[in-house]
């Protein structure tokens, strides 16, 4: 593979790439030798064709004896033809006679040659004699030249210009015409810089400013769009705690105010005719201990007493139809309908700083019947489990599972690591308004036992492992 | 009026209160008129002696609350007493703050609606006499020539016969007839009485 840039072998230049043309004032002869020696030894090593025409100061003879001193098998080279010395008066003067286009074609063919035979490009160096030869005008024709013909090529060169013979003006004609401008005196080196190259530079300086300033720009943009995004995230999860917490209060207070609702009809329903047996059981007793005791009225009294017993009895029989009749059946999946319970119940868990474990179950048969009561005894349920853990100082976890029970029915457990259960509380626990909190109302567990009753199911409450509670229902799986 | 026998109006949408409520009265020798809704007592109702309602909150319709802003709207000034079978806080001081009697959750202690209607019915009573002695009073004043009116209205504010004639420009003696005719018309039986009959009939706005 051929190099991107290639070794100047001078050393404040360092890697540079092809086609470019450097220009080298010296002090000394010694001050060009000293660049142009590294310059060729640089090329050799890289695989390049060496082209070095030599003129005043420097002879033929000065040039091999340099190229020998340094490069150890320089003998070798030069009659191979991979470096070669040419007289630069000869080869520059031939294109004042013909035209400086000949010059350039001349590196043109040396190229040739040196991609012909293997090279990987051609490294050329002339030094400019005609400083002297007031020939300006067709050197700097001939500079240009080179430039044009050197662009895209694999090519490489340094042309090198006395000091001492140069005039103020000139030095800086000539440094324009290249890329890089060195200056060598007495073994130093100096940097000429062209105004088109600081103006460049300072292009570049002012590019690079603007390229980091719209970087530390960017970069502050999107760190604080970052921070915003967090934020955002932060905020949503933070919204959709409210909203979880939200939904359970609400579906609470729906199912209160619905029992609320219900609870104030039911007591209405009742009252009337319990009012009015209380009373006419009082105008009855009046009537019987009157001065003069009237039994027409007693009799009458105590059969609307009998007629409004009977009325209670009915509503109480319309209110057991009218929830019996209430029951949706549906056919659902178990382990699906305690997932979305689960769900729902987050909120209430993280509240009361406790953990949760699901085990389902596999193969369980579907389950007909109302998926929101059912839901709810297992809502009661896991309220019941989470509230008995409220003074616990061991581990707070409630253990949720599914499987199948004897008779193929799915069975759901719920098992606490609370205190356990009180012989009392073993007795009445499933009866209304028995309760063991303080806030309690003591209908949790007694609708879970109606709503799974209903469903021809049943639920059952032991002393669990752990030392809390576990609380079994079975449920009919439907017939597959 | 005041004197005749008392009746106790009873409106309760469920024939069960009703009828024992009703027979729990005329046990306790009070008469009862019962009705279903407000409507019906409306259409019924007569004056013809002291009397009290016993009114159930949940009526068809108007609720028994309404039904009591209705009574004040028609100007029928009888005591009320609620009976509700599910009653809240808020509707008893609602109740009680409309001139509300009692106010009992069914099933209430006979004895606690009894103890209620004899509170109601000592109030209508009370109402009735009042009623009563006004329309007395009035009517007496009616009877008054406008130079008795001057007089009693002098009579009244403390003057003697003397600073009476003075400002009236008339003789003692004339005055002192005019004073017996009035004594006599409004049938006050001091001074005092008759001062406190003028302050009546100022209080009310009559046309003194």
């Amino acid at each position: 593979m051929i190099a991107a840039t290639r070794d100047t072998g001078i050393e404040p230049l360092g890697d540079l790439p092809w086609g470019t043309h450097v220009c080298l004032f010296y002090e000394t002869k010694q001050d060009a030798l000293d660049t142009l020696i590294p310059y060729f030894r640089a090329g050799l090593q890289s695989r390049e064709r060496c082209v070095w025409a030599v003129s005043d100061p420097i002879e033929e003879k000065d040039a091999r004896t340099a190229l020998h001193r340094s490069i150890p098998d320089a003998g070798q080279l030069l009659a191979d033809g991979v470096i070669e010395i040419l007289p630069g008066h000869e080869w520059y003067m031939a294109g004042f006679d013909h035209g400086m286009k000949n010059i350039v074609r001349g590196w043109e063919e040396k190229l040739a040659v040196a991609l012909a035979t293997g090279h990987e490009g051609l490294r050329i160096s002339g030094n400019a004699f005609w400083l002297q030869t007031g020939q300006w005008d067709a050197f700097a024709e001939y500079e240009h030249e080179v430039d044009c013909s050197l662009a895209g090529q694999p090519m490489i060169a340094l042309c090198t210009y006395s000091l001492q013979r140069a005039h103020a003006a000139e030095v800086l004609d000539v440094a324009r015409a290249h890329e890089f401008t060195l200056a060598r005196r007495h073994g130093q080196w100096e940097r000429i810089e062209t105004p088109e190259l600081k103006q460049a530079k300072r292009e570049i300086q002012r590019l690079k400013a603007e390229l980091e300033e719209r970087v530390i720009k960017r970069t502050a943009e999107l760190a604080a769009a970052n921070a915003r995004l967090e934020a955002e995230y932060a905020e949503r999860e933070r919204v959709e705690a409210v909203l979880e917490e939200a939904k359970v209060a609400l579906y609470r207070r729906v199912r209160l105010t619905t029992a609320g609702v219900l609870a104030g009809s039911i007591a209405h329903e009742i009252n009337q005719p319990l009012a009015g047996i209380v009373t006419n059981s009082e105008a009855s007793l009046r009537w019987l201990t009157n001065e003069e005791p009237d039994l027409d009225q007693v009799r009458a009294g105590l059969g609307r007493i009998a007629r409004d017993a009977n009325r209670a009895a009915d509503v109480i029989k319309r209110i057991r139809a009218l929830v019996a009749g209430r029951i949706e059946r549906s056919k659902f999946d178990i382990n699906e309908a305690l997932g979305e319970t689960v769900a729902l119940m987050k909120a209430t868990l993280q509240a009361h700083q406790v953990g949760m474990q699901l085990v389902l179950g596999a193969g369980l048969p579907a389950v007909v019947g109302d998926k929101v009561q059912l839901q709810q005894a297992i809502i009661n349920l896991v309220t019941n489990a989470a509230e008995s853990m409220a003074d616990a100082t061991g581990p707070r976890e409630i253990i949720i599972g599914t499987s199948l029970a004897e008779g193929g029915w799915p069975m759901v457990t719920i098992e606490d690591r609370g205190r356990g259960l009180s012989p009392e509380a073993s007795d009445h626990m499933f009866e209304p308004f028995f309760t063991t909190k303080e806030k309690g109302m003591g209908l949790g567990l007694s609708i879970a036992r109606t709503v799974v009753e209903a469903h021809g199911g049943s639920l059952s409450a032991s002393p669990g492992p752990l030392g809390g509670t576990v609380f079994r229902f079975t449920i009919p799986g439907a017939s597959p | 009026m005041s004197d005749a026998p008392a009746t106790v109006f009873v409106i309760d949408d469920d024939p069960s209160v009703r009828e024992a409520i009703q027979s729990l009265l005329l046990s306790v020798g009070l008469r009862v008129e019962l009705f279903a809704s407000g409507q019906e007592f409306l259409v019924a109702w007569q004056r013809a002696g002291p009397a009290c309602l016993v009114l159930d909150i949940r009526l068809p319709g108007r609720s028994g609350l309404d039904f009591q802003d209705d009574l004040a709207r028609t100007r029928i000034q009888l005591p009320v007493i609620f009976i509700t079978g599910h009653g809240d806080v808020p509707m008893s001081v609602r109740a009680i703050k409309a001139g509300a009697v009692e106010f009992l959750t069914k099933p209430f202690r006979d004895q606690d609606l009894l103890d209620a209607i004899q509170t109601a019915l000592a109030r209508d009573r009370a109402a009735l006499e009042e009623e009563r002695t006004l329309a007395d009073l009035r009517r007496h004043w009616a009877r008054l020539t406008a130079r008795e009116r001057e007089v009693m209205r002098h009579v009244a504010s403390g003057q003697s016969n003397k600073q009476i004639a003075g400002a009236l420009s008339l003789s003692e003696p004339t005055i002192k007839t005019h004073r017996g005719q009035v004594m006599r018309k409004m049938c006050a039986r001091s001074i005092t009485d008759l001062v406190r009959m003028a302050d009546r009939l100022d209080s009310v706005g009559s046309d003194t």
